[in-house]
C-alpha cells in the first residue's frame, strides 16, 4: 500500500506562555490542554500505517470487550469474582502487551544501541507472553 | 608492549572458564559451610515451623498433588481443623516433591527427609548464582562474582537456610534474587520476554514466601522513582506492564493468596503505578507529537486530575470496604508498639522484634559499612539500575530495623552494594595493565579483571599504594570469611531440638530431652490422643510425636490460643473444665529450672496470660501475677493466683524431691522453691531426663462424682494413714 | 424423617465424658481405666452376647457375692429368707464371711477378689483380718466395676464403711444416732419405728416400681447434691435423728426431709451400690419385693442397658470410608439398644434419646425416634445435616437417668471442607458465561491479530515531529 502522504494545512496556534497561579493562565493552559490534544489527534491519523491500524483496531476491540464485562459488572453484580477478574485481565492484559508491541516496533525514538530490539524479537517476545497470559487466565477461570 | 598478546576470543574463553570455575567453588563453598549441624549431628529437621513443611511434604509425596490441595488437616486444632490447602504457601513443598519425583525417575530413591535437610544448602547456590546474575546487570561480572561470594557465605542469609532449615526462606531468597535479576534485564532492555520470565518468577515466589509483598512494592517503588526522575522510556512500559499484568494474575492462583492483590492495601502501590505508567506512557505519546511548551501545560492539568482522582477513589474504595485496610503487620512495621497493645501474638514471636544494633554486625560483618559506600557509588553513575538498588537498600534499611526477620531480606543487597563498592576499589587498585606494559612482574591476584586502562603515570609509590590496598582487602576479606565460618558454626548451626552443652571436664554434653519426650509420646500415648501444649511446641509434637494438638505455630485462631492460654494460667478447677471441653489427653509442659534453660514455659507465661487476657479480662488479669511491689517471682513470695495456676503446678511438681525438700533452685529465675505444688486434675506420667519436658496426663471424671480435689485428698489422707474417728455432722448443701 | 434442633435440656445426669463400656473394667485394680468403644469391642460384646444368652444367668454379668457380717450384731438365722432367695432365684455363688475373717480378702493379685459385696453392720472400727480393709479399698473395689450394697444402723457404722460412704456422698448418721418422730410412729410406745407412706418413697429413681409396706427403725442419712445418687426412701417430714445417749437436741444429725433412708447410687462405669440405715428390712419379717428389686438393682440385674451397634452413613447408603463426609452433607444415624430385664435382652423405648453432634458445644441436638424393633433390641435413628462449618466433630448419643445404666457412645469424625473442584463449576453458573465468552473471543481475536499482523503489508514509519 502506498504511503499515505496527505498535505494538510496544519493548525496554526500562537505560543502562550504557562504560567501557574491565575485563573487566567488556567484557561490558558486548559486551552493549550485541548488544542495540543486536537494536534496530537491530527498527527495521530497522518502517521498511521496499515499495521498500526490493525493494532489499534485490536486494541479498540479489546477496550470494548472490557466495557463490556465492566458494565456487566455494575449490572448484575460481580459473582462469581474470580471469572470476572479472569475475562477483565485477559482484556487489559492483552492491551498492555500488545501497546508494548507497537511501541516496540513503531517507536519514533531510536534506543541506544545495545537495547535495540528488533520487530521479530518484539514479535517473538509478545506471542511468548500473550500464551502465557492466556493459559493463566484460563486456569483462573477454570 | 607485553610479550603475551592474546586474541580476544582466548581472552573470552579464560575468563569464562574463570567465571565458572569461581561460581562452581563458590556453590561448593555455600553448600559446605551449611552443613555443620549434619555433621555435628544427624540429617534432622530443626526448629519449629520446618516440621510443619516437613509434614506436608511427606503428606505431598504419599498422596497425589489433588489431596495435598485440599488436604483437610484433622490432627492440628482440635476440634477446628486446618484447611491446609489454603493456608499455606506451597512453593517449599512441591519443589521438593518434584524434586523427589524427579531422582526417583532417575534412579535415586532419595528419602524425603534427606531431601527437604538438604535443600536449603542446594538452593543456596543457586541463590549465589542468580546475585552474581544480578550484580553483573548492575555493574559487571566481577563485581558480580564478588556478590556471589559474599551471598554463599554472609550469616544473614546463612541463618534461615542451613541444612535442616527446612523453611519458606530457603527457597524465597532464591527466587527473590531470580525475580530482581530478571526484572531488572527486563527493564534495561524492555523485553518482554524477560518481563513474562520475571513475572513467572515472581509466581513461584508468590507460591512461596508470604514476603512476596516486598517485590510487590519494591518494583512499582523503583518505575515510580523513575517516573519521577524523569526517566520515562518505552523499555519501562513494556517491562512493567508485562510483568505487572502476568504476575498478578498468576499470583492470585494460589489459594492462600486468593484475590488479595486487588483488594488489600499491601497491593494497591503496584496497581496504583501501573495506571500511573499507561497514563505516563500516553502522555509520552502526546509529547512527542506536540511541542515542548505546551505539553507543559497539559503535564500540569493531568497530573493534577490524577492525584485527585488517585487519592480520592484509593481512600473511597478503603472506606467503602472494597479495599481491605492494612493488616496488622503492616501496622506494626512503622509503629513498633501497636503489636503489643493491640496483637499480642505478633508481639510475642521473638523474631519480630526490634533489631539490635550488633545483629547488624554480626550478621555481615565488614560488609556493613561497605553497604554505605556502595550505595554511594552508585549515585554517582544513576543508571537506572542503579536506582533500583539505592531505592531496595533504603526501604530494607528501615524495616530490617523494625524486625529481627527482615534482617534476612536485607543481607542480599547488602552483598549486591559492598560487591560494588570492593569492585570499584579493585577496579581501581587492581589495575596493573601500565605496569604490564612496562614489564613489571605481579603478584597473582585473587580475581582477574577486565579494567579499563587508564593512563596514569607508573612510579614505585603507586604500586606501594596499590599494593597496601589490595592486601588489606584481602585481609579484610579472609577476615571476613573466618567471621562468617564462625558465626555459622557457633551461633547458627543448632537444630535447636537438640540443645549442646559443656560438661565441667569440657565434653560435649547433648541435651535430647526434646527428642526424648516427643518419642515417649508416638510410643506410649494412643493414636487419637490429643496433646495441649503451648502454640510453639505445636508443629514439632506434630511432626515427631504425630499426636493430634490443640494449637500450633500458624497462630491463626487468636480465641483457640487464648484457650489454651487460659487453661494454663487458670486454677485447676476452672482449666479442668477448659480441659474437658476440648478432649484434652495430655499436656506437655516445659520447664528450664533444673538445666537453667531460660526458654521455658514458665517464662513465656506472660505472653500467655496477656493473651487469654485480651479475650477474658474479666477472668485472667496479668497484674494478678505480679508482686505487690511489680516483681515476678515463683518462689514462697509469689502471688496466689500465680501458685494456683495450672501451669505453675505443673513446672514445679515434685521439684523439691530432687533437692531432698530442702535448698530447690530454679535456675532460671535464681528463686528457691520451697512448698510443693498441690496437683489434683493431671498425673505426672513422663518427665524427660533433665526435667525440660514433661508430659502430663488429665485425669478422668472421678467415678464416684466427687470433684478431683477431695477425691486425691482422701487418697492422701487414707494413705498417710489419718484417721478421723469423730465424726462431725458435714457441713452440707440442702438437697434439692 | 423432620429433622429438628431439639433444645431440650439433657436430664440431670452428671457431666459425663467417659465411654460407655458392657465390660466392667478388669485392669489393675485402682486406676479409673477408661475403654472406648470400637468396632473390635462390639464384636467382643456379641461373643458374650451369645455367651450370656446359653448359660442363661439371672445377670449377665459374674455374681461373686460375699455377705460380710459381724456375728455380735446380726443373727443370720433371722436372715434365712435373704440367703435363701440369693442361693436359690438368683443363684449366686454365695461366701459368708465374718468380719475379721482371714478369707476375706478384697483384691487378691491385684483383682478383684468378688463382684458384689453386701455389708452388714459391725460393732469394730474396721473390717479386715487385720482390721486393714479402708474406705479405700471400698472404693477402689467400686471403681473397679465391683458392686457394693451397704447397711449401718445404730449398732454398727464402721469407719470403713463409713469413709467409703463418705466419699460416694452418703453421710449415715453416726452410732446411736436413730430416726425420731414424735408425729408417725407405728405405735404409741416406740417413737423410733416409723410406717413409712407414699410420699416418702422415691419411685422416680427408677430403682423399686411400687410403693412397699416398710416400718423403719433405724439411721438416717445426709446427701449431698451428687447426681449420681438416686433416693430410694427419704425420711417423713416431721422426723428427725438424733443422738441416744445425748440430749444435745441442736445438735441433730438430720432434720425432716433432710435424711434419706435408703440411697441407691451408680458410678460412672456403671458399677452400682445401696445403702439402706436399717438392717431389719432384710430380715424375715419385712423381706418383700422392695429388697428383691434393690439387690436385683445392685447386683446388675435389672435396669441395665446395652447399645449393640451404632452406625451413621450418608442418606443413598454410602459409608464414611467410601466417601468421607464434607460440609453440608446429609447424613443418617443409628443405634440399638437392649435392656436386660431379668431373664433375657429384650427391648426397650425411651422418648427422650437424644443425639448431638458437636465440636466444642453441640451443632445439633436431636431427639432419636424409633426405627424398629426385633426380638432382642430397639433401633433408634435420625437423619440430619452436618454443620457448614468443617471441623473435627464428635458424635455422640449420651443418656444418664437415674436408675438406668449410663450410656454414652462418641465417636469422632473429621468432617472436611469442599474440594476446590466441589464448587460450582464456572460452566454451571450463568454469570460466568458472559467472561468465559469474552476471554474466548479475546483469544480468537488475538490468534486473527496475530495471523493478519504477520502478512499484512506495512507502510514506512513516518515522524509526525519531522514534519513540523
Amino acid at each position: 500500500m502506498a504511503v499515505v502522504n496527505k498535505t494538510q494545512s496544519k493548525p496554526v496556534i500562537p505560543p502562550t506562555a504557562a504560567v501557574t497561579g491565575s485563573s487566567s493562565s488556567s484557561t490558558n493552559a486548559l486551552s493549550d490542554f485541548s488544542t495540543s490534544l486536537q494536534s496530537t489527534i491530527d498527527s495521530y491519523f497522518k502517521t498511521l500505517t496499515p499495521r498500526l491500524k490493525l493494532i489499534d483496531i485490536f486494541l479498540a476491540f479489546l477496550v470494548v470487550v472490557a466495557l463490556i464485562q465492566f458494565v456487566f459488572v455494575i449490572l448484575v453484580g460481580n459473582f462469581p469474582f474470580n471469572a470476572f477478574l479472569g475475562g477483565f485481565i485477559s482484556t487489559v492484559g492483552q492491551f498492555v502487551l500488545t501497546v508494548s508491541l507497537r511501541l516496540q516496533t513503531h517507536s519514533v525514538k531510536k534506543e541506544e544501541r545495545e537495547f535495540e530490539i528488533t520487530p521479530e524479537r518484539a514479535l517473538g517476545d509478545y506471542v511468548f507472553a500473550s500464551l502465557i497470559l492466556h493459559f493463566i487466565i484460563y486456569h483462573f477461570i477454570n | 608492549m607485553s610479550s603475551l598478546t592474546l586474541s580476544q576470543r582466548t581472552v573470552d574463553n579464560i575468563q569464562l572458564f574463570l567465571k565458572v570455575t569461581i561460581l562452581i567453588t563458590i556453590a561448593g563453598a555455600a553448600i559446605s559451610s551449611r552443613l555443620f549441624s549434619v555433621i555435628r549431628f544427624e540429617s534432622i529437621i530443626h526448629e519449629f515451623d520446618p516440621w510443619f513443611n516437613f509434614r506436608a511434604t511427606k503428606y505431598l509425596v504419599s498422596h497425589s498433588f489433588y489431596d495435598f490441595l485440599n488436604w483437610f488437616d484433622d490432627r492440628t486444632w482440635y476440634p477446628l481443623g486446618r484447611v491446609t490447602g489454603g493456608t499455606l504457601y506451597p512453593g517449599l513443598m512441591v519443589t521438593s516433591g518434584a524434586i523427589w519425583h524427579a531422582l526417583r525417575k532417575i534412579g535415586l530413591p532419595v528419602d524425603i527427609r534427606n531431601i527437604c535437610v538438604m535443600l536449603a544448602p542446594a538452593f543456596s547456590g543457586v541463590t549465589a548464582y542468580f546475585t552474581y546474575l544480578f550484580t553483573s546487570e548492575i555493574k559487571d561480572s566481577s563485581a558480580g562474582l564478588l556478590a556471589g561470594a559474599f551471598m554463599g557465605i554472609a550469616p544473614g542469609y546463612i541463618s534461615r537456610s542451613v541444612a535442616g532449615s527446612y523453611d519458606n526462606e530457603a527457597i524465597a531468597i532464591t527466587l527473590l534474587m531470580a525475580s530482581f535479576y530478571f526484572w531488572i534485564k527486563a527493564s534495561k532492555e524492555g523485553s518482554v520476554f524477560y518481563a513474562s520470565w520475571a513475572a513467572l518468577f515472581y509466581f513461584y515466589m508468590v507460591s512461596a514466601w508470604g514476603g512476596y509483598v516486598f517485590i510487590t512494592n519494591l518494583v512499582p517503588l523503583h518505575v515510580f522513582v523513575l517516573i519521577l526522575m524523569g526517566r520515562y522510556s518505552n523499555r519501562l512500559y513494556a517491562a512493567y506492564s508485562t510483568w505487572y499484568a502476568i504476575g498478578t494474575v498468576a499470583s492470585m492462583q494460589i489459594p492462600f493468596v486468593g484475590f488479595l492483590p486487588i483488594r488489600s492495601n499491601d497491593h494497591m502501590a503496584a496497581l496504583g503505578v501501573f495506571g500511573l505508567i499507561q497514563i505516563v506512557a500516553f502522555g509520552d505519546y502526546i509529547r512527542s507529537k506536540v511541542p515542548s511548551k505546551k505539553f507543559k501545560s497539559v503535564l500540569i492539568v493531568a497530573i493534577f486530575l490524577i492525584i485527585a482522582v488517585g487519592i480520592l477513589g484509593l481512600f473511597g474504595l478503603t472506606y467503602a470496604g472494597l479495599i481491605a485496610p492494612w493488616t496488622g503487620r503492616f501496622y506494626s512495621l512503622w509503629d513498633t508498639s501497636y503489636a503489643k497493645i493491640h496483637i499480642p501474638i505478633i508481639a510475642s514471636v521473638s523474631e519480630h522484634q526490634p533489631t539490635a544494633w550488633p545483629a547488624f554486625f554480626f550478621d555481615t560483618q565488614f560488609l556493613i559499612w561497605l553497604f554505605p559506600a556502595g550505595v554511594y557509588l552508585l549515585f554517582q553513575d544513576l543508571s537506572n539500575e542503579g536506582v533500583f538498588v539505592i531505592v531496595y537498600s533504603v526501604l530494607c534499611s528501615y524495616f530490617a530495623g523494625v524486625m529481627v526477620r527482615l534482617m534476612l531480606t536485607l543481607t542480599p543487597i547488602i552483598c549486591v552494594a559492598a560487591a560494588i563498592a570492593v569492585s570499584k576499589l579493585f577496579d581501581v587498585y587492581m589495575d596493573f595493565s601500565e605496569l604490564l606494559q612496562s614489564k613489571v612482574e605481579v603478584e597473582g591476584i585473587k580475581e582477574s579483571t577486565g579494567a579499563k586502562a587508564k593512563k596514569t603515570k607508573v612510579t614505585g609509590l603507586s604500586i606501594v599504594a596499590k599494593l597496601t590496598v589490595i592486601v588489606s582487602f584481602a585481609f579484610y576479606l579472609f577476615l571476613f570469611v573466618y567471621h562468617c565460618t564462625w558465626v555459622t558454626s557457633n551461633a547458627y548451626s543448632s537444630p535447636s531440638v537438640v540443645l549442646a552443652s559443656r560438661n565441667p571436664d569440657g565434653s560435649q554434653n547433648l541435651i535430647d530431652d526434646y527428642r526424648e519426650a516427643y518419642y515417649w509420646l508416638r510410643m506410649n500415648t494412643a493414636e487419637d490422643a490429643k496433646v495441649m501444649a503451648w502454640w510453639d511446641y505445636g508443629y514439632q509434637i506434630g511432626g515427631m510425636a504425630d499426636r493430634t494438638t490443640l494449637v500450633d505455630n500458624n497462630t491463626w485462631n487468636n480465641t483457640h490460643i487464648a484457650t489454651v492460654g487460659k487453661a494454663m494460667a487458670s486454677s485447676e478447677e476452672v482449666s479442668y473444665e477448659i480441659l474437658k471441653e476440648h478432649d484434652v489427653d495430655y499436656i506437655l509442659v516445659i520447664f528450664g529450672g533444673l538445666l537453667g534453660f531460660s526458654g521455658d514455659d514458665l517464662n513465656k507465661f506472660l505472653w500467655m496470660i496477656r493473651i487469654a487476657e485480651g479475650i477474658w479480662p474479666d477472668e485472667v488479669k496479668e497484674r494478678d501475677f505480679f508482686t505487690s511491689d511489680g516483681q515476678y517471682r515463683v518462689d514462697d513470695l509469689a502471688t496466689d493466683t500465680m501458685k494456683n495456676s495450672l501451669l505453675y503446678k505443673m513446672s514445679f511438681h515434685r521439684f523439691t524431691e530432687l533437692f531432698g525438700h530442702r535448698n530447690a533452685v530454679d535456675r532460671v529465675r535464681n528463686q528457691r522453691i520451697t512448698q510443693e505444688p498441690d496437683l489434683n486434675i493431671v498425673e505426672e506420667v513422663y518427665t524427660s531426663e533433665n526435667w525440660l519436658v514433661r508430659i502430663y496426663k488429665v485425669k478422668d471424671l472421678d467415678n464416684a462424682g466427687r470433684d478431683l480435689l477431695s477425691a486425691s485428698k482422701f487418697e492422701k489422707e487414707t494413705k498417710a494413714g489419718i484417721k478421723k474417728r469423730i465424726q462431725k455432722r458435714p457441713d452440707l448443701d440442702l438437697r434439692e | 424423617m423432620a429433622v429438628e434442633t431439639c433444645s431440650t435440656e439433657r436430664s440431670k445426669g452428671p457431666n459425663v465424658l467417659r465411654v460407655h463400656s458392657f465390660k466392667r473394667s478388669q485392669g489393675s485394680g485402682f486406676s479409673n481405666q477408661s475403654i472406648n468403644t470400637t468396632t473390635m469391642q462390639l464384636s467382643t460384646l456379641f461373643c458374650l452376647f451369645l455367651v450370656s444368652i446359653a448359660s442363661a444367668l439371672p445377670s449377665p454379668f459374674p455374681t461373686d457375692t460375699a455377705l460380710i457380717y459381724d456375728s455380735k450384731i446380726t443373727n443370720l438365722e433371722s436372715y434365712t429368707s435373704l440367703l435363701n432367695y440369693l442361693r436359690e432365684e438368683l443363684r449366686v455363688p454365695l461366701q459368708v464371711l465374718e468380719f475379721n475373717s482371714p478369707e476375706l480378702e478384697i483384691f487378691k493379685n491385684g483383682q478383684r477378689n468378688f463382684d458384689n459385696l453386701i455389708i452388714f453392720p459391725t460393732k469394730a472400727r474396721s473390717i479386715g483380718s487385720e482390721s486393714n480393709i479402708h474406705g479405700l479399698d471400698l472404693l477402689n473395689f467400686f471403681n473397679d466395676g465391683g458392686n457394693v450394697f451397704t447397711i449401718t444402723s445404730p449398732t454398727g457404722v464402721s469407719e470403713t464403711v463409713r469413709n467409703y460412704l463418705n466419699q460416694i456422698g452418703i453421710y449415715p448418721s453416726p452410732r446411736n444416732h436413730e430416726l425420731v418422730d414424735y408425729f408417725v410412729g407405728s405405735n404409741e410406745t416406740s417413737f423410733k419405728s416409723i410406717k413409712l407412706t407414699a410420699e416418702n418413697v422415691k419411685l422416680e429413681s427408677n430403682i423399686i416400681s411400687s410403693v412397699p409396706e416398710i416400718t423403719y427403725s433405724g439411721s438416717a442419712a445426709l446427701l449431698t447434691n451428687n447426681n449420681l445418687l438416686f433416693p430410694i426412701l427419704q425420711s417423713p417430714s416431721t422426723s428427725f435423728t438424733k443422738n441416744s445417749q445425748e440430749s444435745d437436741e441442736a445438735n441433730n444429725w438430720t432434720v425432716g426431709t433432710q435424711g434419706y433412708l435408703a440411697v441407691g447410687h451408680q458410678g460412672l462405669n456403671n458399677a452400682r451400690g445401696a445403702w439402706i440405715g436399717d438392717a431389719s428390712l432384710l430380715d424375715d419379717s419385712q423381706f418383700s419385693t422392695f429388697d428383691k428389686e434393690l439387690l436385683q438393682w445392685t447386683f446388675q440385674m435389672k435396669n441395665i442397658l446395652r447399645v449393640t451397634e451404632v452406625k451413621h452413613n450418608h442418606i443413598n447408603g454410602d459409608t464414611y470410608a467410601e466417601r468421607p463426609y464434607k460440609v453440608k452433607d446429609e447424613l443418617e444415624y443409628q443405634i440399638t439398644l437392649q435392656e436386660f430385664n431379668g431373664e433375657q435382652w429384650s427391648p426397650v423405648s425411651f422418648s427422650d434419646l437424644q443425639f448431638e453432634i458437636k465440636l466444642i458445644s453441640p451443632y445439633h441436638r436431636l431427639n432419636l425416634s424409633e426405627l424398629s424393633q426385633d426380638e432382642n433390641s430397639t433401633t433408634y435413628g435420625v437423619t440430619f445435616k452436618v454443620p457448614d462449618r468443617h471441623g473435627v466433630y464428635t458424635l455422640q448419643t449420651i443418656y444418664q437417668r437415674p436408675g438406668w445404666s449410663f450410656v454414652e457412645e462418641k465417636e469422632v469424625l473429621s468432617i472436611r471442607h469442599l474440594a476446590n473442584d466441589e464448587y460450582p463449576r464456572s460452566w454451571d453458573i450463568p454469570n460466568s458465561w458472559v467472561y468465559i465468552t469474552s476471554s474466548v473471543v479475546v483469544f480468537a481475536a488475538w490468534i486473527v491479530f496475530l495471523i493478519v499482523f504477520i502478512y499484512i503489508k506495512d507502510g514506512k514509519i513516518v515522524d509526525s515531529k519531522k514534519q513540523k
